[in-house]
């Protein structure tokens, strides 16, 4: 048996392996120190945060829809101060890659936030969450706008270092266009996808089954949409693509590699089970030995069509 | 590092009207549960449907024989498919979580139970009585149907109520509190929490209720089952499963 590389690079960023805790299913690490070791993750990207700490929205907030869920949390958040002082000292006892999710209700927030935690140096790169509803903008988020999401990476990686992975939406009609847009702004890596705007209704009460009406669809019913989109993406930009959508297995993992995602996250099934992603580790080389395959690197966007 | 646990169902039993109850054999978890605990139970299985972990209180626990019972009401797709398993059937739980119900106050305890709100009292009865602390419990239900573990429960510290007087008192549990300093605990809906938390709000009485919040995950890392409490900093969303799911009745910003 030999012993398949799990390892990856997105860009500059070298992943031990290429499982990445996505933002918002993981809340800031410490919650899951008793249950898994934190080092033995590829990467780490903590909740979405805001300048300020954040209320988030009225309960309920969850629903469990057919295979998967839906969401309206509302990006509660503890801010950029309470972060740096709390958060960031908890990662200093471990060398996994950290991300911080970047949030913001207009482009000048995105800066802010980026700007306060660009001298720390434990924090690997930024993830900018494209999906927030901008409030000057009547709640269209800069996800849908290929000129938004430009300005926004362009400011940021004017006054950045470090790696920018540009989260994007599925919830626009021609999303290559918006990942070109990343690209251009100068975005490191693209990763996607965010949740689906979905509803659920009791048709007893006819009240929505989560308060905020609306909600982000996650889970295993959003992964083969995640593929095809993750596979369109690939084709169309010349960055590394990070693939998240639904991810609940060593084969669904690699399934996304070959479609084109140089590494993946993994959201609502950490909220299934908060050792799911230690499981879907350690069976990734027994999977990839039983296929035949020595390395992730090799397997990234291998997809074989037509023939 | 802890995780989810395989457990075999060792025995079911079918109340009735909806109601049902797992038993599971494990000592490390019932020598280290308490009343108010909760488990997170999944099916991972492929006959279920169902992705989520849903969460449980402890219900009974019989520490000599290891054994830990989770009584719970069909309400959903979760339940209604673990009301479907069988004896033998596996199914994965995490716990106990979460924090517990206080009990040394050095005062009579109340214990109020609306329904399947029983369950943490079903075992707190037994450990108050064992260390001799006075105690009641009010445990009311729509209808005869609603009141379970009669037998069980210690007939004389127990006043059974019922809204259409079908078994014990006819009535609501509110109408059954003492005004007085008692140290009040209280499981079961809202409404009826709330209403226990207004009779005491302007005397000696310390009332805490166990939440029932929607949850996700269990172990804090969604914020799904946040709900709305005073803190020093001032009013905020607050993890059921992370600072509860036990509240002093007070911190509570309760809706209108």
């Amino acid at each position: 048996m030999s012993n398949p590389n799990i390892k990856t690079k997105v860009a500059n960023l070298e992943f031990k392996n290429p499982v990445i805790f996505a933002s918002g299913t993981s809340g800031y690490g410490y919650e899951l120190e008793k249950y898994i070791d934190l080092n033995q993750i590829g990467g780490f990207i903590s909740k979405g945060i805001y300048y300020n700490p954040r209320m988030g929205n009225e309960s309920p907030r969850i629903y469990e829809t057919p295979c998967g869920m839906l969401n309206a949390i509302g990006l509660q958040g503890i801010g950029v101060k309470r972060f740096k002082e709390e958060i960031i000292p908890f990662w200093e006892k471990y060398d996994t890659l950290l991300g911080v999710n970047v949030a913001g209700e207009s482009e000048e927030e995105y800066l802010k936030v980026v700007e306060y935690l660009e001298s720390e140096n434990r924090i690997d790169f930024f993830e900018i969450n494209l999906s927030c509803p901008n409030v000057q903008a009547g709640g269209k988020s800069p996800s849908w706008d290929p000129e938004k999401t430009n300005s926004i990476i362009r400011g940021i990686k004017d006054i950045s270092k470090k790696h920018i992975m540009a989260k994007l939406s599925p919830n626009v009609t021609y999303i290559e266009e918006i990942a070109k847009a990343a690209e251009e702004g100068g975005a490191d890596s693209i990763s996607l996808v965010n949740t689906f705007v979905g509803m659920s209704v009791d048709i007893k009460t006819r009240k929505p089954h989560i308060k905020n009406v609306f909600g982000g669809v996650s889970g295993p019913a959003i992964k083969p949409m995640a593929v095809a989109l993750v596979h369109k993406v690939f084709k169309a930009v010349s960055i590394p693509v990070v693939g998240i959508g639904g991810i609940v297995s060593a084969e669904d993992v690699l399934e996304f590699i070959i479609a084109g995602a140089s590494a993946v996250q993994i959201g609502t099934a950490t909220i299934i089970d908060p050792q799911s992603a230690i499981k879907i580790i350690d069976k990734l080389p027994s999977l990839m030995n039983k296929l035949s395959y020595d390395k992730i690197e090799d397997l990234i966007g291998s997809l074989k069509t037509g023939g | 590092m802890k995780g989810y646990k395989k457990l075999r169902i060792i025995d079911k039993k079918e109340w009735g009207s909806g109601y049902f109850s797992l038993f599971f054999k494990d000592s490390e978890i019932s020598d280290s549960v308490f009343p108010g605990n909760f488990f997170m139970i999944k099916d991972s299985s492929l006959r279920s449907p169902v992705i989520l972990p849903r969460p449980f209180s402890i219900a009974r626990v019989f520490k000599d024989k290891g054994v830990f019972e989770i009584f719970f009401q069909v309400v959903g797709k979760g339940t209604e498919n673990f009301s479907k398993l069988k004896e033998g059937d596996i199914l994965e739980i995490l716990g106990p979580l979460g924090n517990n119900f206080p009990t040394e106050k050095n005062k009579k305890i109340i214990m109020v139970a609306g329904g399947r709100g029983i369950s943490p009292f079903l075992y707190l009865s037994k450990i108050v009585e064992e260390r001799g602390m006075d105690y009641i419990l009010i445990y009311g239900g729509k209808s005869k149907d609603d009141i379970r573990f009669v037998s069980y429960l210690n007939s004389e510290k127990t006043i059974f109520v019922t809204e259409d007087g079908s078994f014990g008192e006819k009535g609501l549990v509110t109408e059954f509190l003492q005004k007085g300093n008692f140290l009040v605990l209280t499981c079961g809906p809202e409404i009826m929490m709330k209403k226990i938390y207004e009779f005491y709000k302007n005397t000696e009485s310390e009332v805490f209720v166990s939440l029932e919040e929607r949850m996700a995950c269990g172990t804090g890392v969604c914020y799904g089952c946040a709900k709305k409490i005073r803190t020093e900093d001032g009013i905020k969303m607050v993890r059921v499963c992370q600072k509860g799911p036990v509240f002093n009745a007070k911190e509570i910003v309760w809706d209108e």
